[in-house]
């Protein structure tokens, strides 16, 4: 079913996470991230946040790093970001 | 977003333990927004909206995590602080429509763009067609106010008047050259006062003398035309606005007297005070006794409603008035000399210009039986053109 959606969405041109129940991630800088369509919060420390989203675990290292503001689709992040990692 | 979410309330709470981010989830998934999470060592600051507070509960029950309520902002919070006692929701709600009530009357009346007409006059212009502090807004007519100031005043190409807010904003453009002049009525420059030139500038128009020469009161200093010269040599006098700048010396012959005997009025000792109250131009009396209304010494302490530059149509005055009685006072000779010269500055800050300045100053002081009699002659450096 995923993968008809995802052929759906190249053949019409529309964003996958529109269509497919993915992440979708926006980085400013690297002083704040967005990020849309994850699951939960598996791990918070100021140092590490660990996101649960349907492709995977996002691992967002850095310092300082505070949740501006959560909701059940969005989530922002504050502070400095050093890395992001995706794992299974 | 700060004044919405003070609007809409706002609580504050702390959430301990492993269990906190399952709060979260919890309450993320459940609808509940929220935001300035922060993590210090395992003690969760988290933000959300006032009405979700039962919702808040039934997470932290359900997903057994502890939580403590730091702060609860906004409105509805001081509504629920507030709302047994009626009295002062009675004041608050007093005020709101008190506010809305005084903000139908003009509180200050400002002018801008006036350069060559002073304030005090245009203020004063403005007062007297209904334009003053405790005008109600909707009974004035600002397109007439404007029309009339322009047509009265010669230097004002252009009036508008605006309320912003309970601020009445009279705007002028001037006219950069005066209606006169524009209708070519240009005039000369004349000597203001008898006197011997210091130094003449000429800024537009031909001047008609030089540096120590002896004028008189009304001679033409700077003619207002300029000689042109054709091409076929001959000149032509084209009219101009005369502009100069005009020193002289000029001499002043002053005579002051100072009685020796004056009559002082001298506080007895009683006095009364009574509440003066003003609103919106009507003044109200509390507690006078006419025995001290006609005579006496009266000192006010006036107190007036103020935001900023914005006061209220609202004063309140308390006002004392003292007894007095005459007395016979002599005067010593020093001190005769000592009002002499007082009266003498007096009257060379009232008869003198700023750029004015006293050069020479020969002072004779004839003593009497009646007082002192001072004759000072001045010799002052002045500008004496006037058109």
């Amino acid at each position: 079913m995923a993968d008809i959606k995802r052929r759906f969405s190249r053949m019409l041109d529309i964003p996958s996470e529109a269509v497919l129940d993915i992440p979708y991630a926006a980085l400013s800088g690297n002083e704040t991230i967005t990020v849309e369509n994850f699951g939960a919060i598996l791990e918070y420390i100021p140092e590490d946040i660990k996101l649960k989203t349907s492709v995977g675990v996002i691992e967002i290292r850095g310092c300082s790093m505070d949740i501006r503001s959560m909701s059940d689709k969005c989530l922002t992040i504050d502070g400095k970001i050093s890395a992001i990692e995706f794992s299974d | 977003m700060f004044i919405w979410n003070y609007l809409k309330g706002y609580v504050i709470i702390k959430a301990v333990g492993f269990y906190a981010q399952r709060f979260m989830n919890m309450a993320a998934y459940r609808g509940i927004r929220l935001w300035n999470v922060k993590n210090d060592d395992m003690v969760f600051t988290i933000t959300f909206s006032y009405g979700d507070m039962e919702k808040v509960k039934k997470c932290a029950l359900d997903s057994q995590c502890r939580i403590k309520t730091v702060k609860t902002v906004g409105l509805p919070a001081v509504f629920k602080r507030y709302h047994t006692r009626t009295s002062f929701l009675a004041g608050a709600l007093f005020f709101v429509v008190f506010c809305c009530f005084m903000s139908n009357f003009v509180w200050t009346v400002k002018t801008e763009g006036n350069l060559k007409i002073p304030t005090e006059k245009l203020i004063e212009y403005v007062s007297n067609m209904g334009l003053k502090p405790g005008a109600v807004k909707t009974g004035l007519d600002l397109g007439k106010i404007s029309n009339r100031l322009i047509l009265d005043f010669d230097d004002a190409a252009w009036a508008t008047i605006r309320l912003d807010g309970t601020k009445a904003i009279v705007s002028v453009s001037e006219s950069a050259k005066s209606k006169k002049t524009e209708q070519g009525l240009t005039g000369d420059i004349t000597a203001s006062r008898d006197g011997v030139i210091e130094s003449i500038t000429s800024i537009s128009g031909t001047s008609q003398v030089r540096a120590g020469d002896v004028v008189q009161k009304g001679q033409v200093l700077v003619k207002a035309s300029v000689a042109i010269n054709n091409d076929d040599g001959t000149f032509v006098e084209k009219p101009v606005e005369a502009e100069a700048f005009v020193r002289a010396l000029t001499v002043y012959d002053i005579t002051e007297t100072v009685p020796l005997s004056t009559t002082e009025n001298v506080k007895t000792g009683k006095s009364h005070t009574w509440l003066e109250v003003k609103i919106i131009g009507k003044k109200f009396d509390f507690g006078i006794t006419p025995e001290f209304k006609s005579s006496g010494i009266t000192e006010t302490n006036l107190f007036r409603f103020k935001i900023g530059d914005w006061s209220f149509p609202l004063e309140f005055s308390a006002k004392k008035i003292y007894e007095t009685k005459s007395i016979l006072k002599t005067a010593s000779k020093d001190e005769l000399l000592q009002k002499s010269n007082s009266l003498l500055d007096e009257w060379t800050e009232e008869n003198l210009d700023f750029d004015s300045y006293v050069i020479k100053c020969e002072k004779k002081d004839i003593f009497s039986d009646r007082g002192l009699v001072t004759n000072a002659v001045l010799t002052v450096s002045q500008r004496i053109d006037k058109k």
